[in-house]
């Protein structure tokens, strides 16, 4: 070592400060900017949630709802669990009507075989009184895509997260809001020269029918809705409201895979929002898009579904089997 | 713990080697052998303490049985021994690998099941039971004398090489044990070690764990029976063939870098094999070391070209296949064993044809020779990635045109383009299951992963000759510099991008 050539010290050194330097500094920015909300609860909504939301909302969700839990220690609570249709239910709102804690963890994407997933993990990790789980039509596809043991394990290692691109990438998004005053907003969709409604339903016909239907993540949606039974966990299935359109097209076009979704929730405690008697009171101008409410109309959506838990099968179970 | 995790990073990599260096400041070469050894075993026992038994098992059967070899007074006996040692690895390597394999084969043909309770494959034990065969044959072929216990456990599984090779060879391994540089630090080679490791680092990190979702989602809709369109075959395809060549050349190039922190050389596994000209060039650029082995203790045993032509076929064929079935115990391994075994037959045919003449000539063009070569490698690459026939065939039909030509996700990305095409007869459908949002992530990342396997120059050139400092010696303080914090800066790259669940695809043979 003592022979060795100088520049071969300085090669040594200066690989060594760049790799320290620039690791230690993302350590340093993101335990500081802290963008999924780590170390203190951060709203998705906020010029500081917002970032890490769009990155990655099943995360930022899974670590929401942790920090809510501690707020909730000892309690026996209820959770939301679905995609976007299930996120449009205000929980405080809910929680309010049916005196009783609610937390919504369902986020824009969900796929069914992550939901499952979520409501196993959320059930571990819990106790629960009561799951809402959307299971609208659309998602019961086979082969969607699943990140939730993949967040799992990020949820798990908060050190290690702080060391990610995609930690980086948000912290960034967020000192450059906060300090040049450069907002960041969720990419728009591009419809082409197609009315939102009619776009969306396009590329839900092409998706559903190249699809088949998900018989391997429905066994196991059985075996979790058994396990939550054991557990003394309700579990309600909920079909949200669509737009009259998205339900022509899948009476119409789908009509024996339709049937097969039906017969599946009868099976089960099911609050569905498109059954006859409920499809009259969702009009087509309440709808912001194929599937989603207006802002004016979401309360609405809580306010039935807060309406339809008071169903005999939908009451909490009070013990454990 | 794989290369590519925090804990090796920052954990088990930097402590053995305060060790190892350390102790080498006040000890000879035997004791970093023992640190090391010790350090290894360790690193084994990560991946699951119950794997243990059997590899230290295997190091004691080995070891025994070379003594006992060494020990025979006549020939007859010396083989009968070495015969039995073989055997004694090949039935530890069947049962474990081919046992489920088998049984379930026979389940099926009778209709009946057996009830036998599921065998977990020990990690890396394909790389460490071929090479204690190779150790074995070689001291009864050799009458060399075995080396010592210490030696030899460190040989076998030095964690550098243990979980996915590259096969190491006892001559040119234990001898380093003892040279004057083992476990020392030493600044030229801890450069070297550092430009190797990282170059790794970043091909398995920022490259093939990038481009592996295409796989991914193709070979996943494949597999479950799904209907794929052309374009998602071929681009799957291809996104697989570059992700094992980034991934496995990375881990080789990790291993070779720890190598040179430790003062050992490992060999080469790698050189530019998506450059062959023809499909035996492929077998002496890709998985040097295990082509090295099926060559020495296969192929040659079998007779090699001493016996003939029609021998040689023979030979060749069954070298490939049984290199397939080492790669795995399942039906796509035996196909695409076969394939190969087919490919390298049909090219000595060729070549006997053509007066003997090679058609790979050396020549580095990309010419119809390589066409050739890359569309029959990315074929067979189809039943080695899909796990089932059925998706393994959906593929193959998808790449053959016989359904839509373009996923139907396309359509919207497309536009008044896609009227177009579909007039032209290029039909679109599927469900698309790449979505468009990783066409437009991975999709730029599949053009540079195949420009950089065709065209980046190989891994020793690159960290021996790019970052290594002696090739540098006459050049000025600024490129030694900018080289380093290239080097550092690739580093941290890697290490912010640093997957959850990153293993390596090796680590399944």
């Amino acid at each position: 070592m003592d022979k060795a050539n100088p520049m071969e010290r300085g090669f040594l050194a200066f690989f060594t400060l760049t790799a320290v330097l620039l690791t230690g500094l993302t350590f340093g920015v993101n335990c500081y900017v802290d963008p999924f909300g780590r170390w203190a609860a951060v709203d998705e909504s906020s010029v500081a949630g917002k970032p890490a939301y769009t990155l990655n909302r099943r995360l930022f969700k899974l670590i929401a709802f942790d920090h809510w839990m501690a707020d909730h220690a000892g309690e026996r609570v209820s959770v939301l669990i679905g995609d976007s249709t299930t996120n449009q239910i205000d929980a405080d709102d809910l929680t309010r009507l049916t005196r009783r804690p609610w937390y919504n963890l369902a986020y824009g994407g969900a796929g069914l075989a992550e939901t499952i997933d979520l409501v196993a993990y959320v059930m571990n990790r819990h106790p629960l009184t009561q799951i809402v789980w959307g299971l609208p039509f659309a998602r019961l596809i086979a082969g969607a895509e699943n990140d939730i043991p993949r967040t799992i394990d990020m949820v798990g290692t908060p050190l290690r997260h702080m060391l990610t691109f995609e930690s980086l990438h948000a912290s960034y998004l967020v000192l450059r809001a906060t300090w040049l005053g450069i907002g960041f907003e969720d990419p728009k969709m591009d419809t082409g020269d197609q009315d939102i409604v009619t776009y969306q339903l396009s590329r839900a016909r092409s998706e559903i029918a190249g699809r088949p239907w998900p018989g391997e993540e429905l066994v196991s949606l059985e075996d979790t809705l058994e396990e939550a039974q054991d557990r003394g966990v309700s579990v309600v299935l909920l079909n949200p409201p669509v737009h009259p359109r998205t339900t022509e097209l899948y009476r119409t076009s789908f009509a024996e895979r339709y049937a097969g979704y039906l017969t599946l929730l009868e099976r089960h405690c099911v609050i569905d929002f498109d059954q006859a008697a409920h499809r009259a009171a969702w009009p087509a101008r309440m709808f912001l898009d194929a599937s989603h409410l207006t802002i004016e109309y979401k309360p609405l959506l809580t306010r039935a579904l807060a309406q339809a838990l008071g169903v005999p099968c939908a009451r909490p179970l009070l013990t454990a089997r | 713990m794989v290369f590519s995790s925090y804990p090796f990073l920052f954990g088990f990599l930097p402590v053995v080697l305060a060790l190892c260096w350390g102790v080498r400041l006040v000890a000879p070469p035997v004791v970093a052998v023992a640190v090391l050894a010790a350090a290894s075993v360790w690193f084994a026992g990560y991946w699951g303490w119950h794997y243990l038994p059997l590899l230290l098992g295997t190091v004691l059967f080995n070891f025994t049985m070379s003594w006992v070899i060494h020990a025979q007074a006549n020939d007859r006996a010396r083989k009968a021994v070495m015969l039995l040692g073989v055997a004694g690895n090949l039935a530890c390597l069947g049962y474990f690998k081919y046992a489920m394999f088998v049984v379930g084969n026979f389940e099926a043909l009778l209709g009946t099941g057996f009830g036998m309770a599921a065998i977990i494959l020990p990690i890396g034990i394909s790389f460490y039971v071929f090479t204690q065969i190779a150790f074995l044959v070689d001291i009864w072929r050799d009458r060399s004398r075995p080396y010592g216990p210490l030696d030899y456990l460190l040989f076998v599984t030095i964690f550098p090489h243990l979980i996915a090779g590259p096969i190491i060879h006892h001559k040119e391994m234990i001898p380093q044990f003892r040279s004057s540089g083992f476990g020392r630090f030493d600044l030229v080679s801890v450069n070297t070690g550092i430009a190797y490791f990282v170059l790794g680092l970043a091909k398995k990190v920022l490259i093939a764990d990038n481009i592996a979702p295409i796989a991914d989602a193709v070979f996943a809709a494949a597999d479950q029976g799904l209907p794929v369109s052309t374009l998602e075959a071929w681009a799957g395809t291809l996104a697989y063939a570059l992700q094992l060549f980034f991934d496995f050349s990375g881990y080789a190039d990790m291993a070779i870098g720890l190598g040179f922190l430790i003062g050992v050389r490992f060999p080469q596994n790698f050189d530019r094999p998506y450059r062959a000209n023809s499909i035996g060039d492929f077998w002496r650029r890709w998985h040097i070391t295990l082509s090295r082995f099926l060559r020495d203790y296969l192929y040659i045993p079998l007779g090699g070209n001493r016996h003939g032509f029609p021998r040689e076929l023979l030979a060749l064929f069954v070298t490939m296949l049984l290199g397939g079935i080492w790669h795995g115990a399942g039906w796509t391994f035996v196909i695409w064993g076969v394939l190969h075994g087919c490919y390298l037959v049909i090219q000595r045919l060729w070549q006997r044809l053509n007066g003997g003449k090679p058609y790979d000539d050396g020549s580095r063009t990309l010419g119809l020779g390589w066409a050739i070569t890359m569309a029959a490698v990315l074929v067979a690459w189809v039943p080695f990635r899909a796990t089932t026939l059925e998706g393994m065939l959906g593929i193959w039909q998808a790449m053959a045109f016989t359904g839509p030509a373009l996923p139907d996700a396309w359509r919207w990305a497309l536009g008044p383009a896609a009227d177009l095409l579909d007039q032209v007869g290029i039909g679109f459908g599927g469900a698309g299951y790449v979505r468009l949002r990783l066409w437009a992530s991975a999709g730029p990342l599949l053009g540079v992963a195949l420009l950089l396997a065709l065209f980046l120059p190989r891994s020793d050139i690159m960290a021996e000759s790019l970052f290594g400092l002696r090739r540098l010696a006459g050049s000025g303080r600024f490129v030694f510099a900018w080289r380093a914090t290239a080097l550092g800066a690739a580093f941290f790259a890697s290490v912010i991008y640093l997957g959850y669940h990153a293993t390596f695809l090796y680590f399944q043979f």
